[in-house]
Parts: structure tokens; sequence; C-alpha cells
């Protein structure tokens, strides 16, 4: 701003910027949108083309149509609604129990030394063990049940919300705690108004890795097979029953829902809280 | 009596060097008072402790001995009866402008209603009417740091405390601002303990100057600025003074800062 500049001109200028902002926002989105797809679009032709090279035999590398055709067809018969919607409904629950906890324990323990003490060698443990490793121990107390992998995806969610949680409380810049105690901000209302907020972006991240890693570890829980359903159930059985279409069907529907949940969940809460306020890149 | 005491404060620290524990002095025997409504500036070199002591002042930092005093009443941790401005501004980038200058209001217990009307006349006051929905991150360092001086007047506190809040912009932006708080106290008449190592600055704002020496941080001397404001720093009486405190300072050179 230079000196001479009326305040007002400045002022108007930037509430201008303001009004024109939703149209912008909607492009930026189109913007992205177009650099998803475009992406998505090229590995496709890829793999279509690879597959009909006569490299490896269509029974063992189906190309990407006659995979497209395979899910549609999984789709017809309700199985694969089915089959998704009891993926989801592990993954949504070791989430919420994962994240709830983890997002309360790495608060906590960027707020208490001592709490933080006593927790970190635990964590440094858990996070030394693969969740994969630990399903076998959750089975033996649950059985092959939804509860065993719901508690395994539990575990990990967990344990990488809390680290992630913890980092982002510890590293709010100390200035603005400060500027908060000299206003009288204290207890309840510090973690809420201040660490909450100022750790976000941390937290984000950290929902974004659990999401991903507690994908994996259903798909990989699910192909241990017992449960009789699921996405990662259905590519095993494909496998056990040389439907090779099947499995890349399988395949192609995780990597399909897994581009959507991040596009449709996690970006749109980055957009509406830490790249607002500038804390992030956008 | 004073509005604010320091008596006798003293802050040391344990250094670490290798398997020896040393104790290092930052602050020793520091005491002087401020009178209700007058604005007094604190200047030193870098490490002298005059951070130390603001954020002692404001019940940020833990002292090791003596007492600060507020209307006579001794102070222990942080409150809303000492508003801060910190030189890195310290605006909540997660709230808007607006948000921001109301924070304190709402820890105050002020109504919703009131809040709103305080902060938008305080944010006219630093010239920043418009700007009410605008996140930190949009404004540039001396827009920020006009909101943050809007924050810590808002809800009115006994008295402001000022940590080289100019400190981080750039000698354009640093002049206007100057101005700017002078055309605040002005209007607010609020008694201000400003911490600077710019003689210049100090000589613009104060009623009065307190001259620290690093290591140990100690008061080691004092000039009351009898110029009537606005100052011009051109002017001989002005110079004069420059000299003064620059020889107290112990001869930086006249002019460079």
């Amino acid at each position: 701003m230079s000196v001479g500049e009326s305040r007002q001109a400045v002022a108007a200028r930037a509430t201008a910027g303001l009004g024109r902002r939703g149209g912008l926002r909607a492009r930026r989105q189109l913007v992205s949108l177009w650099h998803t797809v475009r992406t998505l679009a090229l590995l496709a032709v890829a793999w279509e083309l690879f597959g009909r090279s006569g490299v490896l035999h269509n029974a063992l590398f189906p190309p990407f149509s006659e995979a497209v055709g395979r899910l549609v067809e999984w789709a017809r018969q309700g199985l694969f609604w089915r089959d998704l919607g009891w993926s989801l409904y592990r993954l949504a629950a070791g989430l919420l129990l994962g994240s709830a906890a983890g997002t309360l324990l790495g608060m906590v323990m960027g707020y208490s030394r001592s709490v933080e003490s006593w927790v970190v060698p635990a964590l440094d443990l858990f996070l030394s063990i693969p969740s994969i490793a630990v399903y076998p121990v959750v089975i033996l107390a649950f059985g092959l049940s939804n509860k065993a992998i719901i508690y395994t995806l539990a575990f990990e969610v967990a344990i990488t919300v809390t680290v992630n949680t913890w980092t982002g409380v510890k590293s709010v810049p100390p200035v603005l705690v400060n500027a908060a105690r000299t206003m009288g901000a204290r207890g309840r209302v510090l973690f809420w108004r201040v660490m909450l907020p100022g750790a976000l972006a941390h937290i984000i991240s950290g929902y974004r890795l659990a999401f991903s890693r507690a994908w994996r570890i259903l798909v990989a829980a699910e192909l241990m097979g017992g449960v009789g359903s699921g996405l990662g159930f259905r590519i095993q059985e494909g496998r056990a029953f040389f439907d090779s279409e099947l499995v890349f069907a399988g395949v192609l529907a995780l990597g399909v829902l897994g581009v959507l949940a991040e596009r449709l969940l996690l970006r749109v809460l980055e957009e509406a809280t830490v790249e607002r306020w500038g804390l992030l890149r956008s | 009596m004073p509005k604010l005491e320091v008596v006798g404060l003293e802050k040391r620290y344990l250094l670490e060097e290798g398997d020896e524990l040393r104790e290092l002095v930052a602050l020793q025997d520091v005491s002087f008072t401020v009178a209700e409504r007058e604005f007094v500036s604190i200047v030193g070199p870098s490490g002298c402790g005059k951070t130390t002591l603001l954020m002692i002042v404001a019940g940020l930092a833990e002292r090791s001995g003596g007492e600060v005093r507020l209307d006579g009443r001794p102070v222990e941790g942080p409150g809303l009866d000492r508003g801060v401005v910190f030189q890195e501004f310290a605006l909540f980038p997660w709230m808007t402008v607006l948000e921001n200058v109301c924070f304190g209001l709402e820890m105050k217990g002020v109504p919703r209603g009131q809040r709103l009307q305080v902060a938008r006349r305080f944010l006219a006051m630093v010239g920043l009417e418009g700007f009410e929905g605008v996140y930190p991150h949009r404004l540039s360092g001396g827009m920020k740091q006009r909101v943050a001086v809007a924050r810590a007047l808002a809800y009115d506190p006994e008295v402001l405390l000022m940590d080289e809040p100019f400190g981080a912009l750039d000698a354009q932006t640093r002049a206007v601002l100057q101005q700017m708080l002078v055309d605040v106290w002005a209007q607010t008449r609020k008694t201000v303990l400003f911490v600077t190592h710019s003689i210049r600055e100090a000589l613009l704002l104060s009623d009065r100057v307190l001259v620290m020496s690093a290591r140990p941080g100690r008061i080691v001397g004092e000039l009351p600025v009898a110029l009537p404001r606005p100052r011009d720093p051109l002017s001989p009486e002005f110079a004069a003074l420059q000299r003064a405190l620059a020889e107290m300072l112990g001869g930086v050179p006249v002019g460079l800062v």
C-alpha cells in the first residue's frame, strides 16, 4: 500500500476482489477436475492398448474396456453394491473410531508435557508394528468378523492421526498462544479457539494419510478372507475362480473410489479451512 | 500513585556449557514507573533483555525476582488489564480481521452487538474500515500491525505493551505506522510501555525514554522528551535529544538509527 493512496480506494479494491471470488473458485475447481480427468484418461488408454497388444494373454491381463464391462455386470447383479456397502461400512467405522481417538489423544499430548512423556514411547512401539500384523492378533479376540477388521483399521487410523495431530499442536506458533493468553484465553477456550484451528493443517493431512492407509489395510484384510463380502473379498474370489476380469474390475473400483473420496471429502474440508486462511498454498 | 511499577526485577537463566551450568543474568535490579497516560519507551541494543522485560510485565515470562505492580496490585500471569502488541503481529490466521479484533472483547464477556460496534470503531481508528471480512494472510505487514493495535486497544486494557511493533516493517511503512500510533494515542491517551532499538522511534513517540544496557540488562539512564507533538525529526531540538540518547547508549553514531 503506497502512502499517498487513499485507504477507501484500497478497501474498495479488496472488497471488489471478494465479490468475484465465488466465480474464481468454481473455475479453479473445474481446472483441477480437468487435471485429474486427463491423467486418468491417459492411464485408461495405456491400459487398453497394453491389454490388446497381446503381450499378456487376455485371460491374464484383460484390457480396460473388459474390466469396465465386468464392473457393470457386477453392479447389475447387485452384488457390487453389497460389497461396496460392506467395505465402506468397515472403512467408515474404523475411520470414525480411530480419528476421534487419535485427534483427542494427539491434542492432549500436544497440550500436556506429562501425558506426552508417558505416551510417546508407546506410540513409537505401535508405529513400528504394521497394522496388517495386528489383524491376526485382533482376530484371536474377535474372530473372523467385521469387528476384527474395524478395530484393526481403527488402530492404524488412531496411530496415524495421533502423530499428526500432536505434531500440529506442537507447531502452533507460540506467539499466537501467547497473544490469546494476554487476552484472557485459558483452558478449553484456548484449546478450541487457538490450538485446534492452529493445528488443523496438520490434522487434515493426518486424516488424509490415515484414510489411504486404512483403505489399504481394509482391502488386505478382506483379501485374507473369512468375512464373505467386500471389494477385497470379491477380488480374492475372482482370483480363485480365475475370473481375471472381476479381479481387474475390483482393482479399478478401488482406485476410482479412492480418487473420489480424496476429491469429494478431504479437498473440500481443506478448501473450506486451512486454504482459506492462507495456512496452505492453494 | 504510578500506573505501572516495576521494582527490582531480576531474570536469570541457567546456560549449559559442556558439563557446567553457568548463570546468565538477563535483567538485574530493573526498577521504573510509568504514570497514568504516559508513553514510555525502553531503548537498548539487541540482546539487552528489553523484550524479556516486556514479556515479564505482560505475564508471559517468569521472573527470578522483584515485582510488577499495576495500579498498586502485583501482577501474576497474563491478563486483560495489559494489552500486548507483538513484533510478529500474532494475528489468528483462521479469524477475519473483525473476528481478531473481537476476540479480546469476547474473552472479556462483552455482548456480541456491542463487541462488533467497538471493534469497528477501533478498526476505523487505525484506518482499516472496509477490511473487516478479510483474512490476515491477504494483508500487508503494515496492515496486519494496524489490526494488532486495534485488537489490543479494543478491550480497553489499563496499559498497552508494545514489543518492537514496527521492527519487522520497511522504513516507509514504519514511518506511516508511527504517525498512526501518535494519532491513536492522542485519541485514547492509553498508558504505553514501548520497546524499541530505534532512538529515533523512541524520541518520536515517547514522553520519556529509558535506556538499557546489555549483559546484565539494567536501566542506565532516563531522558524526558518535552517536545510538542507532532515532532519534527529534522529540528535542532530533536537532533540534540538524538545525540544525547546516543551518548547514553554508549556512543552509537548519531542519526543512524
